[in-house]
């Protein structure tokens, strides 16, 4: 016994120290930022020339090269700026900042080699998306979407068209965790889904990782969402504003104290309700409006410590038709009013204290707090007045409906680097949820007293709790593994769920120019979004697991191969296998509008299985840049008392996903870009056959409708074809964009919604048929922007 | 200079015959569904306390789902059961409120065994064979009935009806259910345009009843009076004339359910001749031990009535026994009681 614990203090005082046991190390540490902004670059690539070793600067810009030379001649390059190259000779271990000039990217010999990051990163099923092709791109109806942006990539498919949900590798849109700032955020749409919550002039980076899942990372199945918001001009005042069809939005950052301190400021509303004000009268249509607003400052108190607070708030709200309406019947006059207000937000924010501790360990803390909520308030005023008399009797009934989910959490995560190519991160963290799926207070007020109808607050609170340790380390100039364990921990209900989740991946250089990728991850997800199978709604409701419904699970192994062309064109491809258990579904008949006890609707215990083929060609560089996506997928649920018990399709199992991006730099000042997205249709449950129910003679209106199993029909194919056109111009004070562009241009009328109605075939007017209903047909749009 | 002012010219006209063109964001389009061939449905509940009727049918296209259902007629049904039994079921054709409805029945007229296992087999040209199995699962008595006259809130209006509270004690092991119907015998009209004039005949009237303990029980519509109840009506508080119940809720207990009756269901004839009282009637209450199969069945199929018009309920599949096909084949039990109530007579709602 007492040797197996020698043994393990060993094994584990090597994982430390890694090999820097075998003799001493130089150490140049620091962050790479914007010479310009001072925004800190996230995935910058340096490389020492001298020693070979290389390395990317991580999420917060940071950054530590060891080398046992003291001479280094570093070259760091990032895209969309020019490669710097630093020569540095150490007395000590200094810290220090690499500063890039933003300009074309001219990559020398050193760097091609290192700029591979898709070859020789140990990452896989991940995508680090840079914001000027998020921009570049067309846009529906005038607005910058990353959300959309990202449903292009192959393995990422949207759901109702326009609309943002992300369907990762057959998962629902519970299942992709999306953070910004490190923040949970629960619903990241705006008009119901279509514009996304993230004002992409407040963004810095994005990232997607869809398998692979490094230990760090944790909450959901399918995948994970990273967004990183802008820091602010630390060295000078700039604004930049725009306009669309939908919105205008403006966006402010600037120093509070010169290479010390800065702020962003960004807001964003849309003018729709303004629009329908001028023309229309305002109880014709409901009115409807929504604004975001995204501020950050970060503080840097020394070199070693600098600190951030950023906030993000947002809501939606329509003010729905106001009807009133007034009868005299005899000697009575009677008015009904009526109001109804329904709307949404996400409000989060974040306190986060970054500090190097030593040239091996950077630690990154932080305390944020999120909250979702969505309500539905209606109002009825009934008066009965006598015309005679002076008797009036007044009647009022209120009903307010809030759901909601709210978290306080609180986490540390460390970057620990005893020698180059060998990383260890660990950290900890808790989140506090409270969750109101369903509170619905009534009162009916009349001229006699005031009772309370009903007041059924069904609220839940619950502790997750997580730890990581993840080492990836370079074994040799081919092999480079990612080894990592999570344990996470639900308490809820007096009932604790603990879980862990062991990760693993690793590349394999086969030549210099392909590598091998394979990865194995394990996901806990505690929290359920309950979403109609029909229809994705902001009404969907947040639940904790609980005593009866337990945690899902999944299981995803990964392989892949990249495959670099040029220093620009690279070609991947990548299989998945994924399994999911513990999975919810409303039960049969159940709908999110029935306001009973949500875990009496759902089914419990499901299982899930999806597989596929991934394959990407992208072109990064020169003027013509892009990609080609294709997916080839399968997506299955199975529920006790769903579909007999039997495997079904998921509603979004589309077989083929084909995406292309093409963006082209025509000239100096004007660029185009075009889009073209082709899926196969989703699944929808037809009625196939009527038939007598028991005891029933020739009653029509009592006919049973048979369907074999669920989601038995393919819709028709999804594709669509965008263009973007943008003029730009530098002017004498300002630099301004005109974006041209136009949606769905060959007017092709895709499915947004299917139902059932009769249409006269063959002279009978009772033919029951299936219709669709489409949305978007052609759609062009025009933006302004302005930059100062 | 000139040529780049013309093509942002053409820029912008293109753009603005764009948003002629675009001049609505909707539209409604027709889609193919894929014929479907027709399947058998086969329907039928073997009771202790009734002869063997069995219907058989094939399903209809959904998109002519108002068309008439066709009746099978040439089938061949053989009824088995583990004590040798097997027999053949002969069709049997009648008319009911003018339409045609057809069983096939036992033609010694033999009433199920409880307990006892049984098979179908039923071969049809065109079709597979189908074959399922149930098991007629043992009665449970009932321990007592007990009737009241009461007022009752329905829809915020105060109604007189008959109170009606059946016990029964539930077997401890799980998986029991039971299904509750109230009859009684009275006459009913038949009237005939030439020689004019009407017939009296004696009939069995199944009651209306409202069960408040909703958690417990599920009810069900009635399938020869359509449109008597509200579909669009999503909670459970509905007149019906049966209700399931799931062991659930009243495990190897002694279960009191209690029932509303509707008062309407003491008239006899729609329009009786002058002078006639309504007299004392014989109610019999039939608590009929079902299995899990018919349960599920009920369930079901009451959940897709009531669901199928709501576009944002998710989809309700009918459960099914049948190989090959559709419906249902399963047992009862039954145990009936009988007892005297005094009619409550109509009155319209208290206010």
């Amino acid at each position: 016994m007492k040797n197996r614990i020698k043994i393990s203090a060993f094994i584990l005082l090597l994982l430390i120290n890694g090999v820097s046991l075998s003799g001493q190390y130089h150490t140049i540490n620091g962050y790479v930022e914007d010479s310009g902004t001072g925004e800190r670059l996230i995935g910058a690539i340096l490389y020492d020339s001298v020693s070979g070793n290389g390395c990317y600067s991580n999420a917060y810009g940071y950054f530590t090269l060891k080398s046992k030379n003291k001479h280094f001649q570093i070259a760091c390059s990032y895209l969309g700026y020019d490669t710097k190259s630093i020569r540095v000779t150490l007395l000590n271990d200094t810290i220090f900042t690499v500063k890039m000039n933003p300009g074309p990217i001219t990559l020398d010999e050193v760097i091609i080699k290192d700029s591979r990051r898709g070859l020789r990163s140990s990452e896989i099923s991940t995508v680090n998306m840079p914001l000027a092709t998020i921009k570049s791109m067309p846009m529906l109806m005038g607005e910058t979407d990353i959300l959309k942006a990202l449903q292009l990539l192959p393995g990422v498919q949207s759901g109702t068209e326009g609309t943002g949900g992300l369907y990762v590798r057959g998962g629902g849109p519970d299942q992709t965790m999306i953070f910004l700032d490190g923040i949970t955020v629960y619903n990241p749409g705006h008009l119901f889904g279509f514009v996304s919550i993230f004002n992409p002039d407040a963004i810095k980076n994005v990232s997607l990782i869809k398998g692979g899942f490094p230990a760090r990372y944790g909450g959901r199945l399918s995948s994970i969402v990273d967004i990183s918001m802008k820091e602010g001009n630390i060295k000078e005042t700039h604004a930049e504003g725009s306009i669309s069809p939908v919105s205008s939005k403006l966006m402010i950052e600037g120093p509070v104290i010169r290479d010390k301190s800065s702020y962003l400021i960004s807001a964003r509303s849309t003018w729709i309700d303004l629009v329908i004000a001028g023309f229309l009268k305002k109880k014709d249509l409901p009115v409807y409006n929504f604004y975001d607003v995204t501020a950050k400052v970060n503080f840097i108190f020394s070199e070693k410590n600098r600190i951030y607070f950023s906030l993000y708030s947002g809501r939606d709200r329509i003010h729905g038709i106001s009807t009133s309406s007034e009868t005299i019947t005899g000697d009575y006059r009677y008015n009904i009013d009526e109001d109804q207000f329904y709307g949404w937000g996400n409000i989060t924010s974040c306190l986060r204290w970054n500090r190097i501790i030593n040239n091996k360990l950077f630690c990154n803390s932080s305390i944020n707090y999120s909250n979702y909520n969505y309500y539905d308030d209606k109002y009825f005023y009934n008066s009965e007045t006598n015309l005679k008399s002076d008797y009036v009797r007044n009647e009022n009934y209120e009903s307010e409906f809030h759901s909601g989910i709210s978290d306080v959490s609180i986490k540390s995560d460390f970057d620990y680097q005893p020698v180059t190519g060998h990383t260890i991160k660990f950290g900890a963290g808790a989140v506090y949820h409270i969750f109101t799926p369903n509170a619905l207070v009534s009162l009916v007020k009349s001229s006699a007293d005031t009772s309370l109808a009903t007041k059924n607050t069904f609220r839940v609170n619950a502790l997750e709790t997580s730890g990581y340790i993840e080492d990836e380390i370079e074994l040799n100039s081919r092999l480079k593994v990612n080894a990592g364990l999570r344990f996470s921990g639900f308490l809820v209900e007096d009932k604790f769920y603990g879980s862990l989740e062991p990760r693993l991946s690793g590349r394999y250089l086969l030549t210099d120019r392909i590598t091998l990728k394979a990865a194995y991850s394990r996901m806990k997800q505690y929290v359920h979004l309950l979403t109609s199978s029909r229809v994705t709604f902001s009404t969907d409701l947040w639940v904790p697991c609980t005593a009866k419904i337990s945690p899902e699970t999944s299981d995803q192994v990964t392989f892949g191969s990249v495959y670099t062309f040029t220093n620009s064109l690279e070609f991947s491809i990548e299989a998945y296998y994924k399994t999911m258990n513990d999975i919810i579904e409303y039960s049969e008949g159940s709908s999110f509008l029935d306001n009973s006890n949500w875990e009496s609707k759902v089914e419990t215990n499901g299982r899930g299985r999806t597989y596929g083929i991934e394959i990407l060609l992208q072109k990064s560089s020169g003027k013509t840049t892009g990609w080609l996506g294709y997916t080839l997928a399968w997506s299955q649920r199975k529920f006790e008392d769903i579909s007999f018990g039997e495997w079904y399709p998921y509603k979004y199992d589309r077989r083929h996903d084909l995406s292309l991006l093409i963006n082209r730099k025509i000239t100096e000042n004007i660029d185009a870009s075009l889009t073209w997205e082709f899926s196969s249709g989703d699944m929808f449950t037809i009625i196939s056959q009527v038939y007598e129910p028991l005891g029933s003679i020739n009653n029509s209106f009592l006919r049973i409708q048979y369907f074999k199993n669920r989601n038995n029909y393919r819709l028709p194919a999804y594709h669509r074809m965008d263009i973007g056109i943008n003029f730009h111009k530098q002017k004498k004070h300002y630099y301004r964009t005109w974006s041209l562009n136009v949606y769905n241009i060959y007017n092709h009328k895709n499915v947004f919604f299917v139902y059932y109605g009769n249409d006269d075939i063959h002279g009978r007017k009772d033919i029951t048929i299936l219709k669709k209903y489409t949305l978007f047909p052609v759609l062009p749009s025009i933006a302004y922007n302005i930059r100062f | 200079m000139i040529t780049w002012i013309r093509f942002r010219n053409y820029l912008i006209g293109i753009f603005l015959l764009l948003i002629l063109i675009a001049e609505a964001c909707e539209s409604d389009l027709n889609l193919d569904i894929p014929d479907s061939s027709p399947i058998l449905t086969v329907n039928c509940i073997l009771k202790d306390d009734e002869s063997v009727s069995m219907a058989v049918t094939e399903s209809l296209p959904n998109k002519i789902s108002s068309d008439t259902i066709t009746i099978v007629r040439n089938a061949s049904v053989i009824l088995t059961n583990d004590d040798g039994l097997s027999e053949n079921l002969i069709y049997r054709e009648q008319k009911f409120n003018n339409r045609i409805t057809g069983d096939y029945i036992s033609l010694n007229g033999y009433k199920p065994i409880s307990e006892n296992t049984y098979q179908i087999r039923i071969e049809v040209l065109g079709f597979e064979i189908i074959t399922s199995a149930t098991v007629i699962p043992k009665s449970i008595p009932i321990l007592s009935v007990d009737t009241n006259t009461t007022y009752i809130n329905n829809g915020g209006n105060i109604y007189k009806v008959l109170e009606c509270t059946v016990r029964f004690e539930d077997p401890i092991q799980t998986g029991n259910y039971y299904k509750l119907s109230i009859d009684r015998y009275g006459l009913t009209d038949h009237y005939v345009s030439y020689p004019f004039g009407r017939t009296t005949e004696t009939v069995k009237y199944q009651a209306y009843f409202f069960c408040p303990n909703n958690n417990a029980v599920y009810m069900r519509i009635n399938h020869s009076t359509p449109g008597s109840i509200s579909l669009e009506n999503e909670d459970k508080e509905i007149w019906v004339n049966e209700i399931f119940i799931a062991d659930d809720a009243c495990n190897g207990s002694i279960y009191e359910l209690k029932v509303y009756v509707w008062p309407a269901w003491f008239n006899d004839r729609a329009y009786p001749p002058a002078g006639e009282k309504i007299t004392n009637r014989t109610a019999y209450i039939r608590l009929y031990s079902i299995n899990e199969e018919y349960y599920k069945y009920a369930n079901s199929y009451f959940n897709q009535l009531i669901k199928r018009n709501d576009i944002f309920s998710e989809p309700v599949q009918v459960y099914s026994n049948i190989s090959n096909g559709t419906g249902i084949f399963s047992g009862a039990s039954a145990s009936i009681d009988s007892t005297i109530v005094i009619p409550v007579h109509y009155n319209p709602p208290i206010y």
